[in-house]
């Protein structure tokens, strides 16, 4: 084989000189291109996990703020229905009774700016001794809130009286 | 290393048996067949597949893979005429068990019984937790219910114990914040979560909404993202704002629960309207319940008097008759009558004034304020003088366009309509009885809106008591305008109106309905009371209907009670009372001062 290429060998003056350089294509190492297609893929997985991570995430906290949200709309109506009871035409009767206040038989109106007064005033009756108030069977008026303003109310009621005025309500008596 | 010798190669040779290359054309096109006969097999399933079974499998795997939850929709409220809740649709959770499961389960029913106590009752732990563990015991069953509609909150707590065969059931519950405010118009909710009485039922279409659906992938249970959920949203139940105005409602309850009491009545309703819009502020009746617990509550109590029980009215019906007069133009308030001590009106009926009196020189003003039947009866006879069946008819026709006979227009179930025969069958007593009203029965609503049509210078308006309606969404639709219809001019109502002023009056019988500083008018009413379980008029029906102020009508009130014992029987100490309890607060309430101005003081006799 030695003599071929001399055979080959173009006759001088011919132009430029070619030469096929042999078995280069093909010689190039595989370890980049493997390098790369193990890139792409663990760069593919991580980008799954983090998409799943991030839809796990997500659907946690959304289900943490449902349920967020089902506790506070529970609170929310227990503290409406607590709050109905209390302004319950029920519970602000006897609560006023228990201050020693009485219906007024005969309305009367201030004009404020002309500080004329309609409809006859006079002094309300005495309050006949006030019941203390009792549960007013709403579920949710009852328990602590109406407690302690009914013993508030004995109280300031006491106060009042003391105060010079014909009321005299007292917690102990009988009723009407 | 030595070989053996081999034998030489034979040397190829054309001369010996050919070897035939094989005919690749042949072999590939065999091969072809082979592939494509395997492949047409593949394409005919396929085809069969995609194309004829395609939306058969496609839907059941559809169906396999979707899961459905049902949104329940929130049954609207029924409102108060500031916007509060009376009655209101809240979560609530049955606690059920499945004993069965339970004792697969190995389970022992004392250690749940005890572990769910803590968090059942009301209050929480007061429940019975021997009855809590037979129940659970009972391992035959396999449904039993432990506790009905418990908080969402305490469903919550129960879930946190992580008991096997213990679920929850969704079963939302109505409840009454603000307590007791006309549970016999609200009516109630049945077990099914429809309404069964009041403005529940009738308007129980509206209030309940309609369920949605929640549909999406799901495999093992979970969402398969990414697939999309495809969601139908639950249109929650419209709220009822009606005209009730609690305060007023309240005290009105309270005020005819007292007189009831007092008098051992067997009935007492008020109703409160503005005579303006024909709303029914008020609607209260002796017969109710505690809507927190109507189980205790009887078939009576469950009802509505104030429309169901009809009654016969007596003379708070002569405001009728004599706006018939004046309208007609053979009376004013000044006429002057001779009332004899009795009428005998022939073939054996003779007509009585309730105190017997001698022969009294009476204004038409003054007939309507000492309540004189014979009076009323004398002036009513003018308007067709020598010809009853005319006057039958015109007066017939004035108590018809007030509303008598026929249903006041609220729509409520249970109304009655009230007997008011026609003027043709009124029988010899009937026609003169009928004037001063009894011979005809009425419902609480008719009689309050007679006295309604008068305040609102003589026009009719249908009495409601709806105001509008508030979607899910919170917005606000007005109900339609109740129909208006002009009964009597104004001018006849105004006379009427100023007559009414003197019953009222020191001179009246209804001094008691005085409220100081404001001008009230109305009508007492003590009439015969039918009692069909003594079969004839065993006691009365004291009555007040009235309103302020005179001159400027914002509030009617009427007041009925029905057979007070004892002898004080009459509408003007029984009913008029209560009337001016009721009043003088809703003036209040309603911000309604006094309007300065007097009384006409019209004479009373001559």
């Amino acid at each position: 084989m030695a003599d071929r290429p001399a055979k080959r060998t173009p006759r001088p003056g011919a132009g430029p000189r070619l030469a096929v350089i042999e078995g280069f294509a093909g010689r190039r190492s595989a370890i980049p291109f493997a390098l790369l297609v193990l890139g792409v893929l663990a760069a593919g997985l991580v980008a799954l996990l983090m998409l799943n991570t991030a839809m796990d995430n997500n659907s946690v906290q959304m289900q943490q703020a449902q349920k967020k949200q089902a506790e506070l709309t529970d609170r929310e109506q227990q503290l409406s229905q607590q709050l109905a009871g209390l302004s319950a035409p029920s519970s602000l009767a006897s609560q006023a009774a228990a201050q020693g206040l009485v219906p007024n038989p005969q309305p009367a109106f201030l004009n404020p700016t002309t500080g004329v007064v309609l409809g006859t005033a006079s002094p309300a009756p005495t309050p006949s001794p006030t019941p203390t108030p009792t549960p007013t069977g709403t579920p949710t008026a009852s328990g602590t809130p109406t407690s302690s303003a009914s013993s508030s109310a004995s109280s300031s009621a006491t106060s009042s009286s003391t105060a010079g005025t014909s009321a005299s309500p007292s917690t102990s008596g009988s009723p009407r | 290393m030595t070989q053996p010798p081999q034998p030489p190669r034979p040397a190829r040779s054309r001369a010996t048996a050919p070897l035939r290359l094989g005919r690749p054309k042949h072999r590939l096109r065999a091969g072809m067949f082979a592939l494509a006969f395997v492949f047409s097999l593949y394409g005919g399933r396929l085809v069969q597949l995609q194309v004829t079974d395609a939306g058969g499998y496609a839907a059941k795997a559809a169906a396999d893979r979707t899961a459905d939850v049902t949104l329940y929709a929130t049954r609207g409220s029924i409102l108060d005429a500031s916007g509060q809740p009376i009655a209101e649709s809240v979560d609530a959770v049955d606690v059920i068990a499945d004993p069965l499961l339970i004792a697969q389960q190995k389970g022992d029913p004392t250690v749940y019984a005890s572990k769910l106590a803590a968090y059942l009752g009301n209050p929480p732990g007061s429940v019975d937790v021997s009855a809590l563990r037979s129940k659970l015991a009972k391992s035959s069953s396999q449904y039993a219910v432990l506790a009905k509609q418990v908080t969402p909150t305490v469903w919550k707590q129960i879930k946190a114990l992580n008991l096997v065969g213990i679920t929850g059931n969704q079963d939302p519950k109505v409840v009454y914040p603000q307590g007791a405010i006309a549970p016999n118009v609200v009516g109630l909710v049945n077990s099914q979560g429809e309404g069964s009485s009041g403005l529940e039922s009738e308007y129980n279409s509206l209030l309940s909404g309609t369920d949605g659906k929640i549909s999406y992938q799901a495999a093992y249970g979970y969402e398969i993202p990414t697939t999309g959920i495809n969601e139908q949203a639950a249109v929650n139940g419209t709220s009822v704002e009606t005209t009730i105005d609690s305060k007023i409602q309240y005290a009105a309850q309270q005020a005819i629960n007292d007189e009831v009491a007092k008098t051992k009545a067997a009935l007492g309703t008020v109703v409160v309207m503005d005579p303006r819009s024909g709303a029914v502020l008020a609607m209260a009746t002796s017969q109710t319940y505690d809507p927190n617990n109507p189980g205790t509550a009887t078939s009576e109590q469950l009802g509505n008097d104030a429309l169901s029980d009809v009654f016969e009215p007596g003379s708070v019906a002569k405001v009728i008759t004599m706006s018939a007069e004046i309208q007609q133009g053979v009376t004013n308030p000044g006429t002057k009558v001779v009332v004899p001590p009795t009428l005998n009106t022939g073939d054996g009926y003779v007509v009585h004034d309730d105190t017997s009196h001698g022969t009294e020189h009476l204004t038409l003003n003054g007939i309507l304020a000492e309540s004189s039947n014979i009076g009323t009866d004398l002036t009513s006879l003018q308007l067709a003088p020598n010809n009853m069946a005319e006057r039958n008819a015109i007066l017939y026709d004035y108590f018809s366009a007030f509303g008598l006979g026929r249903q006041s227009g609220l729509g409520l179930p249970g109304e009655s309509p009230g007997i008011l025969a026609s003027a043709a069958d009124w029988n010899h007593s009937q026609q003169y009885t009928v004037a001063f009203g009894q011979g005809l029965s009425v419902n609480a609503v008719q009689a309050t809106s007679v006295y309604a049509t008068i305040a609102n210078e003589g026009v009719r308006v249908t009495p409601t008591l709806v105001k509008g309606y508030v979607d899910g969404a919170g917005k606000f639709t007005a109900a339609a305008t109740p129909a208006r219809t002009q009964v009597v001019s104004a001018s006849t109502a105004k006379q009427v109106s100023e007559m009414m002023e003197s019953v009222v009056s020191d001179a009246g019988t209804g001094t008691s309905a005085q409220i100081p500083g404001y001008r009230v008018a109305g009508k007492t009413g003590t009439a015969n009371r039918y009692v069909a379980s003594c079969g004839g008029y065993c006691g009365y029906t004291a009555s007040f209907i009235g309103y302020a102020p005179a001159d400027n009508p914002q509030l009617v009130i009427g007041v009925y009670v029905e057979g007070p014992q004892g002898g004080n029987y009459f509408g003007g100490s029984v009913s008029a009372p209560v009337f001016q309890k009721v009043m003088s607060f809703a003036l209040q309430e309603q911000g309604v001062p006094p309007t300065g101005t007097k009384s006409p003081g019209l004479p009373i006799t001559w």
